[in-house]
C-alpha cells in the first residue's frame, strides 16, 4: 500500500494511505508468473478523466488542446500522446485523458473551467474517473497470444499496431486495452489493460492461471 | 498371428513403433499411425459393438466422422471418453476401450435376442406403449428402457484435466485439409495474407493419403508433403491438425474448432491442456469439408464386414490393413470401382461387382472386366447372412422400375462387402452459416447454393468431384479470398495435371426393396431390416410407417423415427432418410428436405467448451476497496460472503464460536442501539450531468425531479415501459444541471444501459452526459444513535446537527482528512450518514470510523443484518420484494408518483389490469408462532381446502427473526391486502404444516419515524 500524504485526484492532500487492488503481492505474483516470452506487471497509477464534447465544434479540440497539448484523436480506437499524457479514444464523443497523478487536479479544473465557456450545443464535459479503472501491462513476443486465450479482439499487429487502442471483453470482463510505445520509459512497447478496478484482481488472477500454459514445456 | 490383416508393406503407419491396445478385454497390437479402427481391422477384428435398440451385431462402416456404428468407452475414471469414434481414435500404447451396448461382452450380450422382436418395435413403439400410464412408465418401462439402451459411461469424478480457448483472427480460414483445402490454403497464404487451414484428422492430405493417384507425375503423398513444407514458412499461416471444425458463428465469420493435444500421446494426462477451443475469426470462410460416401438401403445391411468402398480402400492403401478376404462390391456409380481394382491389387479377392446400373460403362470398369472381376449389371444386394460377421450375399436382378427385385436370386460368399450408393456433401457448416442446400442431380447429392455473405465451398464439398477441377477451382477461391480481404490480385497459379477418376456418372438407387416383385417372391423375412440409420436402428420400414401415420415432413420423420440423432448426427443416414420420404410421398430425391444440422459437427467435450471458466473462474469477481479488509476480520471469528451480482459481499462478521442467528441478532442491536457500519460501496453510482438533464431525468424516473433543491437528495423509482418497478435509488442534486444518482448493487449496469438507449436512440436531442462512478466512490453507511456522536470529531469542518444537515440532504466535506460526499439517507430507518469518499480511501475511512467509534459500540455489518433491518422498516428490495410483475403502487409507493408529467410507465400503469382491486400488494405478515421464519416465496392461502388448484393469494417475499421486535417479521404480497389487515391466512410449508399469519401493516419499527433523525 502507498504510503501517506498523497494527493487525491482533486489535489487535496491527506494523511492515509491509498488503497490499491494491485499491491505488492500481487504485484509480485504477477512478475513471478512472467515466463520468458511474455511480463505481467501492474501498470503506474495515473489520473484518468474522461472527456465528452462534440468533435466538429472546432471550440472544443482547441479547447482540449489548450488545455492538454493534445487533440482528440479523431480516428476511432486511436490515441495521442506527448510525454506527459495521451489522449484515448472511446467513443464518437467520448476520451479518456491519463496524465501523471499530480496533474489530475489542475488539468480538471482547466478543463472544467475552459468547457463551461463552450457552447452549450457542444454539450463538453470532463469528469475525474481516475478511481473507476486500474491498468496491468503485458509485453514480450508472445503478449498477444496471452490475451488471445480471453479476448475476441484482433490484436495481431498488423490490426492492432502502437498507438491503437479498443475496449471489449477479456477474461469475460469489460477492458480497455492500449497499445502503447514504451512501457514506465523502458524501451519496449507494452498492452496496457485498463480494466474494472472491482475487477482488475479477477482479471490478474486470470492473467497468472493463463501464463501457466505458457510456463509448461512444450508450449 | 499378430495383425494377420495387415499388408507386409505401404500405408501411412511406422511399422518400427509397435503400440499395445485392449479391445473389449482382450490384448491386441497395432502402430504408430494407425487409428483403433485401422488396428483393430488389421486384427481381423470386425465386431466392435451392438446396435442401439435391437442389440444386433455392429461393425466398422466406414474411416471418418461419419462412423455410426463403432463407438467405444476409452480409459479409466475419471478420464472415461464415452462414445468415442474408432475412426478417429489415435491409437496410443496402452489404449483401453471397450464396445458399447452389450453385456457381458461384445460376442455374448445378453439382450442379443431384441433383434427378433424387431417387428413388435416399430416407430412410435415407445410413445404408443410406454407412455399409457404414466407410473409403470416412470418406475418400470423407463428403468428397464435406460439400462438397455444407454451407450458409453460417462466419468463421475471431477475432470482432472485443463482446457483452453484462443481467439484469432485471419484473412483467410480454410477447414478441411483435403486437396482442395490445401490449394485453396496455398493459394491465400502466397499473397501474405493471414491463413488458418485447420482439419480434423492426423496430418493434412485427406483423401490423397497413401493413394495411388498422382499429381504432375508424383506419388499424391509428395505433393501433400511439399504443401505442408510451403505453408510451415509462411509466417502468417496456422495449420492445425486434429482439429475438428464444430460449428460456424456470427453469419458464417467464425469457425469454432476443436483442437484435441494430448489424447494421442497419453491416456492418463499429458502436459498442459488437453483440447483447445478455438474461436477462429475469418474475412472469409473456405469450406474444403469433403463428402461422405452414402450406404445403400437394403435388406440386412448392417452386419460387421459391411463397409463403405471409400472406408475399405482407406484401410488397406493409408494403414496397409486389408478389411476382409473376399469381397463383393455393391454400387450405383463407377467411382466406387476404384476401390476394388486397388483392394485386388493388395491382395484382396474381388468375388464380383454388383452394380444397380443396367449398363455400367466406363475406364475403371472396362478395368475391372479386364482384371477378369464379375460385373453382375442391373443387379442388387438383397439380403446377406453371417452370425457375428458376414459370411455370404444374395443377389437378385433388379426390376426396371428399381422398385421391385426378380429371381433369380444368387448366392455370393464373401467376408467383406464394400457399399457406394454416391457421395453426399459435407455442407454441416454451410448450413449453420444459414447456407442452403438442393439436390444437384449431376453430383447426385445435396450441394450448397451459393449465396452473398456465404462461406466460399471448394472440392467435393460443392460437388466437384473430379481432382483436377477440385484443385483448381480451389486455387481461385483461396487467391479470390485473399484478395477481398486485400492481400494479392486474385490470381492462382495453375493446377497440377493428375490421374483421374471416374465421373460419378451413378444411378439412384435410394431402397432396394424387400417387396416382391411381379412374378418375384417376398425376399424380406421376418426381421430383414433394411437400415437407413444405423446409429438408432432406424429402417426404411419405420419411414414408411412415419409417413403412414402423416409425418411427411422431414423433421417430424426424424423425431418419429430418429432417422438422423445420435452422435453421428445422421452423417451417413440424412440424406437416405429424406429421400425415402419423399418418395414415399410420392416425389424425388429434389424434393427432399434435409433436416436442419446444428453445431457441433462432431461432439465436443464439455471441458472444452468451458475452457478455464471453472471453478474461481468460472465468473467474474468484483471486490471493493475494503476487501482486504473484510477478509482479515474474516481471520478473527470468520466474515462470511454471499454474492451479489458479480460482487462478493460481506454478509455477516460472526466472532469465534459464533452462529450466523446470533452474529445478525448482534449486528442489529448494534445497529439499533448504538452504530453499524456497511460497506455499501457496491451502490451503482451515476454522473449525470447535461444541460437538459433535468428533462431527462424527469423522464426516466417516476418520481418527480425537477422540483429537487441543489443540496438535497430524493428517493427515486425507474420504472419499465409497462409500469414495472425495475430499480430504486436515490438522485442528489450537485448543481443546477448536475446529478449523483445511486442504483442498486444488482442493476446498475442495467439501469446505465437502459438510461443510454433511451438518450441514445429516443431523446438524442437531449444534452446530457451520464457516467458510471461506481468505483469511484467508496461507500460507508454509518448508521445508528452514535452516528453523529462518531461522525462529528472525523468532520470538524462539517455541522452535523439536524437543522445545518437534515434527513436527505448531502453536504460536501472532509472526513477524517479526506474529501467526501456525505448524504443523510437512510435504509435502516436509524440517523445515518452514507459516507462516500474516492475509491482508495475507503479503507482508510473504515479504519478511522472505527478507531473513533468502536469505543461506542459501533459494529460492522454484513448484507443479511441490513436486510433485517430494512425488513423492519418495510423498506422494500428490489429483486426480493419486486419480480418485474409489481408496481409503486402494489407496494405502496404510489402516492411518490408523479401525476401530470409524462415518465416511462406512467401510461403502462394506467392499463385496466394495474388498477384491479384484487391484486398484489405489500403486507406485513405477523406469524402466530413468534420463531417460525416462513421460507422466501412460500405460498398464502385462505384455508387449505380440497380444491385443485388451492387458490393462492400471494406469496412471502422476506422473513427474519428481528431482534429488536422480539420475534419473526414477514413481508409479503398479498392479494386485495390492504383489505385484509388483521384477518388471518395460511402458510403451507415444505413439511406438510401450515402457519398461521396475520396481516399486518408492513411496518415494524419505529412506525412514527421518530428515529431517523437520532
Amino acid at each position: 500500500m502507498a504510503k501517506a500524504k498523497e494527493m487525491t485526484p482533486e489535489g487535496n492532500t491527506v494523511e492515509h494511505g491509498g488503497f490499491d487492488p494491485l499491491a505488492a503481492d500481487w504485484r509480485d505474483r504477477l512478475s513471478q508468473s512472467g515466463t520468458a516470452t511474455i511480463q505481467v506487471d501492474a501498470a503506474p497509477c495515473q489520473a484518468q478523466l474522461t472527456l465528452r464534447g462534440d468533435p466538429a465544434d472546432p471550440a472544443f479540440a482547441k479547447a482540449v488542446e489548450a488545455q492538454t497539448g493534445l487533440l482528440p484523436p479523431p480516428v476511432a480506437n486511436t490515441l495521442t500522446a506527448d510525454e506527459h499524457c495521451r489522449l484515448l479514444w472511446l467513443g464518437p464523443d467520448e476520451w479518456m485523458l491519463l496524465a501523471p497523478p499530480h496533474q489530475g487536479a489542475l488539468l480538471l479544473s482547466g478543463l472544467t473551467v475552459a468547457f463551461a465557456a463552450l457552447s452549450p450545443a457542444t454539450n463538453a464535459m470532463v469528469i475525474d474517473t481516475s478511481e473507476t479503472r486500474r491498468a496491468l501491462d503485458v509485453w514480450g513476443p508472445d503478449a498477444v497470444q496471452l490475451l488471445e486465450r480471453g479476448c475476441a479482439l484482433d490484436l495481431h499487429p498488423r490490426a492492432f499496431p502502437i498507438g491503437r487502442c479498443a475496449q471489449g471483453l477479456l477474461a469475460g470482463l469489460p477492458v480497455l486495452i492500449a497499445h502503447l510505445p514504451r512501457r514506465n520509459g523502458a524501451n519496449h512497447p507494452c498492452l496496457r489493460i485498463f480494466a474494472r478496478t472491482s475487477m482488475v484482481r479477477h482479471l490478474a488472477w486470470w492473467l497468472v492461471d493463463a501464463l501457466a500454459e505458457f510456463r509448461r514445456p512444450g508450449k | 498371428m499378430e495383425q494377420p490383416f495387415r499388408l507386409k508393406a505401404g500405408g501411412r503407419i511406422d511399422r518400427t513403433r509397435p503400440l499395445r491396445f485392449v479391445f473389449d478385454g482382450k490384448g491386441y497390437s497395432g502402430y504408430a499411425g494407425d487409428t483403433l479402427a485401422s488396428a483393430l481391422i488389421a486384427n481381423g477384428v470386425h465386431l466392435v459393438g451392438r446396435s442401439f435398440k435391437y442389440h444386433r451385431p455392429r461393425g466398422i462402416l466406414s474411416a471418418g466422422a461419419e462412423e455410426p456404428n463403432a463407438l467405444v468407452q476409452l480409459g479409466l475414471e475419471p478420464r472415461l471418453v464415452p462414445n468415442a469414434r474408432a475412426t478417429q481414435v489415435d491409437l496410443i500404447h496402452g489404449l483401453e476401450a471397450d464396445p458399447v451396448n452389450c453385456w457381458p461382452n461384445v460376442r455374448r450380450d445378453v439382450l442379443a435376442g431384441l433383434g427378433l422382436a424387431a417387428p413388435l418395435m416399430p416407430a412410435g413403439f415407445y410413445y404408443k406403449t410406454f407412455l399409457a400410464s404414466r407410473h409403470l412408465w416412470r418406475h418400470v418401462f423407463e428403468p428397464l428402457i435406460r439400462r438397455a439402451a444407454g451407450w458409453g459411461r460417462v466419468p463421475e469424478d471431477p475432470d482432472p484435466d485443463v482446457y483452453t480457448h484462443r481467439h484469432l483472427h485471419r484473412d483467410v480460414v480454410v477447414v478441411g485439409a483435403g486437396p482442395a483445402g490445401l490449394a485453396a490454403a496455398l493459394a491465400a497464404a502466397r499473397t501474405g495474407a493471414r491463413v488458418a487451414l485447420i482439419d480434423e484428422g492426423t496430418e493434412p492430405g485427406g483423401s490423397l493419403l497413401g493413394q495411388t493417384r498422382t499429381l504432375d507425375g508424383h506419388p499424391a503423398d509428395q505433393w501433400v508433403a511439399e504443401g505442408r513444407e510451403e505453408l510451415s514458412h509462411l509466417p502468417e499461416v496456422l495449420v492445425l491438425t486434429r482439429t475438428t471444425a464444430a460449428g460456424l458463428y456470427d453469419d458464417g465469420t467464425t469457425v469454432v474448432a476443436e483442437e484435441r493435444l494430448t489424447d494421442h500421446l497419453t491416456s492418463h494426462g499429458g502436459h498442459g491442456p488437453r483440447a483447445r477451443l478455438w474461436w477462429l475469426t475469418s474475412k472469409t470462410v473456405i469450406l474444403a469439408t469433403g463428402a461422405h460416401e452414402r450406404p445403400i438401403v437394403f435388406p440386412e445391411n448392417d452386419r460387421p464386414g459391411i463397409m463403405l468402398a471409400s472406408a475399405a480402400r482407406t484401410y488397406a492403401l493409408r494403414y496397409g490393413a486389408l478389411p476382409g478376404k473376399r469381397m463383393v462390391l455393391f454400387t450405383t456409380n463407377s467411382a466406387a470401382y476404384e476401390s476394388a481394382i486397388d483392394l485386388q491389387s493388395r491382395g484382396l479377392r474381388v468375388e464380383a461387382i454388383v452394380d444397380a446400373r443396367p449398363d455400367p460403362s466406363g475406364p475403371h470398369v472396362d478395368m475391372a472386366e479386364a482384371l477378369g472381376i464379375h460385373i453382375h449389371k442391373g443387379c442388387a444386394v438383397t439380403a446377406t447372412d453371417g452370425r457375428h460377421h458376414l459370411e455370404s450375399v444374395e443377389i437378385m436382378l433388379l426390376s426396371p422400375d428399381l422398385r421391385t427385385v426378380q429371381a433369380p436370386r444368387k448366392l455370393i460368399e464373401c467376408d467383406l462387402l464394400c457399399v457406394s450408393g454416391g457421395w453426399s456433401p459435407v455442407a454441416h457448416l454451410y448450413r449453420h452459416a444459414g447456407g442452403q442446400v438442393e439436390w444437384n442431380a449431376e453430383v447426385r447429392g445435396f450441394t450448397p447454393v451459393p449465396g452473398p455473405g456465404l462461406p466460399r465451398v471448394v472440392g467435393s464439398a460443392a460437388g466437384t468431384h473430379a481432382l483436377s477441377q477440385a484443385l483448381e477451382r480451389a486455387l481461385t477461391a483461396g487467391a479470390e479470398a485473399a484478395r477481398e480481404a486485400g492481400f494479392g490480385d486474385g490470381s492462382a497459379s495453375s493446377a497440377p495435371r493428375v490421374t483421374e477418376t471416374d465421373a460419378l456418372d451413378g444411378m439412384d438407387l435410394w431402397r432396394v426393396s424387400d417387396q416382391p416383385g411381379d412374378g418375384g417372391r417376398a425376399i424380406g423375412r421376418p426381421g430383414h431390416l433394411s437400415f437407413v440409420d444405423l446409429q438408432n436402428d432406424a429402417t426404411a420400414a419405420d419411414i414408411d410407417q412415419a409417413h403412414r401415420e402423416g409425418l411427411t415432413n422431414v423433421e417430424h420423420m426424424k423425431r418419429y423415427t430418429l432417422t438422423g440423432f445420435g452422435t453421428d448426427q445422421g452423417k451417413t443416414s440424412q440424406v437416405n432418410g429424406a429421400v425415402i420420404l419423399a418418395r414415399a410421398v410420392g416425389e424425388g430425391p429434389e424434393a427432399a428436405r434435409l433436416t436442419a444440422q446444428r453445431p457441433p459437427y462432431t461432439p465436443i467435450t464439455f471441458g472444452t467448451l468451458a475452457g478455464r471458466r471453472v471453478g474461481g473462474l468460472l465468473d467474474t469477481v468484483r471486490e471493493t476497496a475494503l476487501q482486504d479488509i473484510h477478509r482479515d476480520l474474516g481471520k478473527n471469528g470468520g466474515a462470511v460472503f454471499e454474492p451479489v451480482g458479480q460482487w462478493l459481499r460481506p454478509r455477516f462478521y460472526p466472532k469465534a464460536g459464533e452462529t450466523m442467528d446470533r452474529a445478525v441478532a448482534r449486528e442489529c442491536r448494534a445497529a439499533r442501539q448504538e452504530a453499524g457500519l456497511l460497506d455499501a460501496s457496491t451502490l451503482g453510482k451515476i454522473d449525470a450531468q447535461g444541460p437538459d438533464v433535468v428533462e431527462f431525468l424527469e423522464r426516466i424516473y417516476a418520481t418527480p425531479v425537477a422540483s429537487l433543491p441543489i443540496g438535497k437528495v430524493r428517493y427515486g423509482l425507474v420504472c419499465k415501459d409497462d409500469g414495472m418497478l425495475v430499480d430504486d435509488g436515490t438522485l442528489a442534486r450537485l448543481e443546477e444541471t448536475h446529478f449523483h444518482l445511486t442504483t442498486t448493487t444488482g442493476n446498475a449496469a442495467w439501469t446505465l444501459n437502459w438510461m443510454e438507449e433511451w438518450l441514445q436512440t429516443e431523446w438524442p436531442d437531449l444534452r446530457v452526459r451520464l457516467t458510471s462512478v461506481t468505483e469511484q466512490w467508496a461507500v460507508l453507511a454509518l448508521s445508528g444513535p452514535k452516528a453523529r456522536e462518531i461522525l462529528a470529531p472525523l468532520a470538524p469542518g462539517m455541522d452535523l446537527s439536524v437543522e445545518a444537515f437534515p434527513f436527505m440532504t448531502w453536504r460536501a466535506g472532509a472526513v477524517a482528512g479526506i474529501p467526501a460526499r456525505v448524504f443523510r439517507v437512510s435504509f435502516t430507518g436509524e440517523l445515518s450518514f452514507e459516507i462516500n469518499v474516492p475509491w482508495r480511501y475507503g479503507p482508510a475511512l473504515w479504519k478511522a470510523l472505527l478507531a473513533k467509534g468502536a469505543p461506542l459500540g459501533l459494529t460492522p455489518h454484513g448484507t443479511e443484518t441490513m436486510h433485517v433491518l430494512r425488513a423492519e422498516k418495510g423498506f422494500i428490495l428490489v429483486g426480493q420484494e419486486t419480480d418485474g410483475s409489481v408496481t409503486p403502487r402494489d407496494l405502496g409507493l404510489g402516492g411518490m408518483l408523479k401525476t401530470k408529467r409524462d415518465f416511462i410507465g406512467k401510461r403502462g400503469m394506467a392499463r385496466s389490469d394495474l388498477q384491479r382491486p384484487d391484486r398484489k400488494v405489500l403486507v406485513g405478515l405477523r406469524t402466530d408462532d413468534p420463531a417460525q421464519v416462513l421460507p422466501e416465496g412460500s405460498p398464502i392461502v385462505e384455508a387449505m381446502s380440497s380444491a385443485r388448484p388451492l387458490p393462492m393469494l400471494g406469496h412471502v417475499t422476506s422473513s427474519y427473526l428481528s431482534p429488536m421486535v422480539g420475534r419473526v417479521i414477514a413481508l409479503a404480497l398479498v392479494k386485495g391486502g390492504r383489505e385484509r389487515l388483521g384477518q388471518t391466512l395460511q402458510v403451507p410449508l415444505e413439511d406438510g404444516d401450515l402457519a398461521k399469519v396475520t396481516v399486518v401493516e408492513p411496518v415494524f419499527w419505529d412506525p412514527e419515524g421518530k428515529r431517523r433523525d437520532g
